[in-house]
């Protein structure tokens, strides 16, 4: 059996990964939105 | 579908359900129909020219990946098997979007021109390596098509009472719309709402969930069940992890979805990564959720229902649009994103291939629609008796993507990689595999999965030592056919950071 430290370990990689993802993914979707690098034809 | 099942589907407003799903369709065709004067050259119309940014990036990759069997799936698990269950998901997607994150700077450097996974077929090996491919690829995918069709006719049936042909009808059909109007934009532009979309309500609502029960309490509730659930002594279920990370990685490698989204995106490797690693994360999540059934001893009768019930039993008001929101957000984003690979392989490497390699681009853009649409309405005829047929196709292409985890690998790495090895080691793969699954016992399909990928690395390892070839690497970087002359804007360079 795994012990409680580590279940809550793996439970918080998943709260904290998932929120930490999300935050950089707004952000990175914010910024190349500002700067218009979201989507650019080839140049 | 048993009454069972329906009597215990959760009870949510129907003209609620119905009015979400108009709003995805409106919203999705909308961005769909504006982004149609972005497609003007044959680049454009297959990879969304070349020049993708990181947030389109992470999220094409990532909503392509998540499917039903991500949010239900790991929570099905999680409620058999445990932390194991959640693991064993965890393993069969997480590592295949890591590795070609890995891969995937190696792929853009040696053909800067690809287009389809056909041209690395093509080009790195031969006729008959490419002729085996194609097939395998296409029918893999519309396997995986018939299998996604089928689960959301079941899931929205099954969870929010919508019958199952109008579920299959409003998927696909909603789905065909957007991806013929402005193809591989719409499909990245369409990802980005719904893997946010499937991120936001994932993270926030089990954030939710879990503060309200605290990590300790799902712990000593699932110890107190079964001590199995919280241990790793469980032979089966790291069995099945090893067995879905080999089919994950398989069915990444040979999945045109996966290596147009490598030559679409500006930094491909960052994006995979960071994909992979936000996909686990859901996974994670997701199955989690069977430890706060199992906390709030949440009625179960069907174990895919243990996700939208946990919402349902949090978030009384909400959590089942909530639920409703990101399995239909998650369906149609793994839809679009195989529809589209699959049409981009029949124009490629069927059309251009074989009947007319130097369309206009009037022509293959109207194709494009055409062959969406009629693929489109294939899986639905296919899957309209709800065929048990589907279940056993994956199990066969289980085998099929193990079989060519190798081919791909070492035809990147290593030059003297021999092709009739590659052949021959996908077809022994095969072979093994469905002997022992068919042959020895239907109980066998991890070990069947694991075999073949084991047997196809043996052949051509085995094939290359002894008849090495001296591969020229120069020949990927030229991806068109002998007859075909680049589109306009085609080829030329793409400014990447």
């Amino acid at each position: 059996m795994v012990p409680l430290w580590f279940f809550f370990a793996f439970a918080l990689l998943g709260l904290i990964g998932g929120g930490v993802t999300l935050v950089y993914c707004i952000y990175v979707s914010v910024k190349e939105a500002l700067s218009g690098s979201l989507l650019r034809r080839g140049e | 579908m048993s009454a069972s099942i329906l009597a215990a589907a959760i009870q949510v407003n129907k003209t609620e359900a119905w009015v979400t799903i108009g709003l995805f369709f409106v919203l999705w065709v909308v961005v769909g129909a504006v982004l149609k004067r972005f497609v003007i050259t044959e680049e454009d119309q297959l990879l969304a020219g070349r020049n993708v940014g990181d947030a389109l990036g992470i999220m094409t990759v990532m909503a392509a990946w998540i499917t039903t069997g991500t949010i239900l799936g790991t929570s099905e698990m999680a409620w058999g098997f445990g932390i194991v269950g959640i693991i064993a998901i965890m393993l069969a997607g997480g590592p295949s979007m890591l590795l070609m994150g890995i891969f995937a700077p190696r792929i853009q450097a040696l053909m800067p021109n690809g287009r389809t996974i056909g041209d690395f077929f093509r080009l790195r090996f031969d006729k008959k390596n490419y002729y085996l491919f194609l097939p395998m690829t296409v029918i893999w995918d519309i396997g995986f098509l018939m299998s996604l069709a089928l689960g959301a006719g079941i899931v929205l049936e099954t969870l929010f009472n919508i019958p199952y042909h109008q579920g299959v009808i409003v998927t696909i059909g909603v789905c065909i719309v957007y991806v013929a109007l402005a193809q591989m934009v719409s499909v990245i532009a369409n990802d980005w709402i719904q893997g946010m979309l499937v991120m936001l309500l994932v993270v926030v609502a089990m954030s939710y969930v879990m503060a309200k029960t605290g990590i300790s309490n799902l712990f000593d509730a699932a110890k107190a069940k079964d001590s199995a659930l919280v241990s790793f002594k469980n032979g089966p279920a790291l069995l099945a992890a090893g067995a879905l990370m080999m089919y994950g990685i398989g069915s990444v490698f040979m999945d045109n979805t996966w290596w147009s989204r490598v030559w679409a995106i500006r930094r491909p490797r960052r994006t995979f990564v960071i994909a992979g690693l936000g996909w686990m994360t859901i996974a994670l999540l997701s199955g989690l959720s069977a430890f706060v059934a199992i906390y709030r001893h949440i009625e179960i009768s069907q174990p895919n229902q243990v996700f939208p019930k946990v919402m349902l039993e949090f978030l009384p008001t909400g959590g089942a649009l909530i639920a409703l929101l990101v399995m239909y957000a998650a369906i149609a984003s793994s839809v679009a994103a195989i529809l589209w690979a699959v049409t981009s392989l029949v124009l490629v490497d069927g059309y251009k291939q074989f009947v007319n390699p130097n369309p206009s681009k009037r022509r293959l853009t109207t194709l494009g629609a055409v062959i969406t649409v009629v693929l489109g309405i294939a899986v639905v005829g296919l899957v309209w008796n709800k065929p048990l047929t589907v279940q056993t196709l994956l199990v066969l292409f289980g085998i099929v993507t193990g079989a060519y985890i190798f081919p791909v690998t070492m035809g990147l790495y290593w030059r003297r990689t021999n092709e009739m090895g590659a052949f021959l080691g996908v077809a022994a793969a095969v072979a093994v595999g469905a002997f022992v699954y068919y042959g020895l016992d239907r109980a066998y399909l991890y070990q069947a999965v694991i075999l073949s990928a084991v047997v196809g690395f043996v052949v051509i390892l085995a094939f290359t030592l002894v008849r090495p070839r001296e591969f020229d690497w120069r020949a990927l970087r030229e991806s068109r056919f002998e007859d075909e002359v680049p589109s306009a804007g085609a080829g030329e360079p793409v400014a990447r950071r």
